[in-house]
């Protein structure tokens, strides 16, 4: 492997920079009018307006506490069913179809339906976001209780391992990296399902202000409230790759 | 061979029977109110309403497919010319490779507010935020695939003077046929999420219309027979999808899982 050259780095670079130059550029020139197209300044402004005096920062929270809530709800669900589907071959073979079935359907369609049933606050919210990612984790667990190798579970039968023991050390293990590939699913659904629950009706939170934002044609607001929402989903999908490495340590080496 | 079949479909058709059951019989034990949840009978006779007597519901459903189709057309379409442009230029790939990895983190579905400002209250902001989200799901997925390709076929590839077209046809195309179906096949259920939720904004048709507004009048049966409608279209998209990638990929029979990272609707 031949050591990091300029152009790793240069390149990337240029092309944030090109395009964020480009962007102005084009606004500037172009004449065009920052409630069609706002410049990076004009959004950079609105950042620090809306966080520093603005609403921006109270919605982020509601949004992030919410998603995490709902995160948190969904994906034990959906694992806790994944274990005991996972490990039941007759379990399988009756929920495991329907499941699929209904991750394959846009349950953020169900929106409406849950604000109605839970009301404006958070808990129709955390409803969506848990009813979002439980499925993709769900499936992500069963698939994974099935990928074991057999010659391990073999050799744990033969020693006359129980139930529980081969579940925690050979099956669990096993499955982590799907859960994982679920769980990362699951966060990117989980902030768009709030986002999407807050357009429909809220009081508080970043799809409510993007959409309120956008009535009054604040488009410098909205990019940053986009912004804001881009780098909490960022971060968390990072901080969880993180600990995918951290736990399949074994898999990933290290670094 | 029949016989495995049932062993396989009758299992999970007795699961979603069961299901229906328990449904009822928990709107009809507890009373819930039916602006809540309505009773599994009430859907489908608002089902065969919408359908087949009135026929309320059609228009929203080939609103909905419509758009859907012509944006995941568009945003597939446009997702893997850019990962083929970006595969075969390698300055390129450098240059705007981390650039489009700031992008696919914003959440597409939140732009939708934005699009129908851009594009106005009309289908034509559905089509563009489905190709929007179609785009991204594609590129990710087939850029992978063809990052993976042989370096030693290639180098034969080009050996053998083969022409740029003809390698792309013959060797990066199909080496990269499975992550570019896994990309498809993502790409059918966030189609259909980016235009149920542009449909809600929008407020004039599709069936996130019909959902919105009938839930806002609480008419539970309406906006859950319109659910079912969209599994259904939803099912149909990926039936084809799965059809394609079986004739196109016969030789890779596994499922097709989408990459990690590459889910950010």
């Amino acid at each position: 492997m031949k050591g990091p050259r300029y152009g790793d780095i240069l390149l990337p670079g240029l092309g944030v920079a090109g395009f964020i130059a480009a962007w102005a550029v084009v606004v500037r020139l172009g004449g065009i009018d920052a409630s069609v197209l706002p410049g990076p300044l004009d959004v950079l402004h609105a950042l620090s307006i809306g966080l520093s005096q603005g609403p921006l920062g109270g919605d982020a929270l509601f949004t992030l506490s919410a998603s995490l809530a709902g995160l948190a709800l969904g994906c034990s669900l959906g694992l806790a069913a994944g274990v005991l589907v996972g490990g039941n071959a007759t379990a399988h073979r009756f929920i495991y179809p329907v499941a699929m079935g209904v991750q394959a359907m846009p349950l953020v369609a169900l929106a409406p339906l849950l604000i109605s049933a839970f009301g404006l606050g958070a808990g129709s919210k955390i409803a969506m976001v848990a009813i979002s990612c439980a499925a993709p984790v769900f499936v992500g667990t069963v698939t994974g209780m099935g990928s074991a190798s057999p010659e391990l579970l073999s050799l744990y039968r033969v020693c006359g391992a129980g139930r529980w023991r081969t579940l925690v050390d050979v099956k669990l293990p096993g499955a982590l990296d799907y859960i994982f590939a679920g769980l990362q699913v699951a966060v990117a659904l989980a902030f768009v399902s709030c986002v999407v629950a807050e357009f429909i009706a809220s009081e508080r939170g970043l799809g409510y202000r993007i959409r309120s934002l956008s009535t009054q044609l604040d488009m410098s607001s909205m990019f940053a409230a986009i912004a804001v929402l881009a780098v909490m989903g960022g971060g968390c999908g990072a901080l969880l790759r993180l600990l995918h490495r951290r736990v399949v340590h074994w898999r990933h080496g290290p670094r | 061979m029949s016989q495995t079949g049932w062993r396989a479909t009758l299992p999970p058709l007795a699961t979603t029977a069961l299901l229906l059951l328990l449904w009822s019989a928990v709107v009809r034990l507890a009373r819930l109110p039916s602006h809540l949840l309505p009773p599994p009978e009430a859907v489908l006779v608002r089902l065969w309403q919408g359908l087949a007597v009135t026929g309320d519901m059609v228009p929203h459903l080939l609103a909905t497919a419509a758009s859907a189709l012509m944006g995941y057309g568009v945003g597939c379409l446009g997702g893997l010319l850019l990962a083929i442009l970006l595969a075969e230029f390698r300055a390129l790939e450098r240059t705007l490779h981390a650039l489009l990895l700031a992008l696919q983190s914003v959440p597409k579905v939140a732009l939708a507010p934005l699009v129908l400002l851009w594009a106005g209250f009309g289908p034509r902001s559905v089509v563009l935020l489905v190709a929007l989200i179609c785009f991204f799901a594609v590129f990710a997925n087939a850029f992978i695939g063809l990052q993976g390709v042989d370096r030693g076929l290639r180098g034969l590839f080009a050996v053998a003077q083969a022409g740029r077209l003809h390698r792309l046809l013959h060797l990066d195309l199909p080496a990269a046929a499975g992550p570019v179906f896994a990309g498809l096949q993502t790409a059918v259920g966030f189609a259909l999420v980016g235009c149920v939720v542009t449909e809600f904004l929008l407020g004039t048709q599709g069936v996130g219309f019909l959902i919105e507004n009938s839930a806002n009048s609480l008419d539970a049966a309406t906006a859950v027979a319109a659910m079912v409608l969209l599994g259904c279209l939803g099912a149909v998209f990926s039936m084809l999808v799965r059809q394609a990638r079986r004739r196109w990929v016969f030789w890779d029979r596994g499922d097709a899982m989408a990459l990690p990272g590459s889910d950010g609707a």
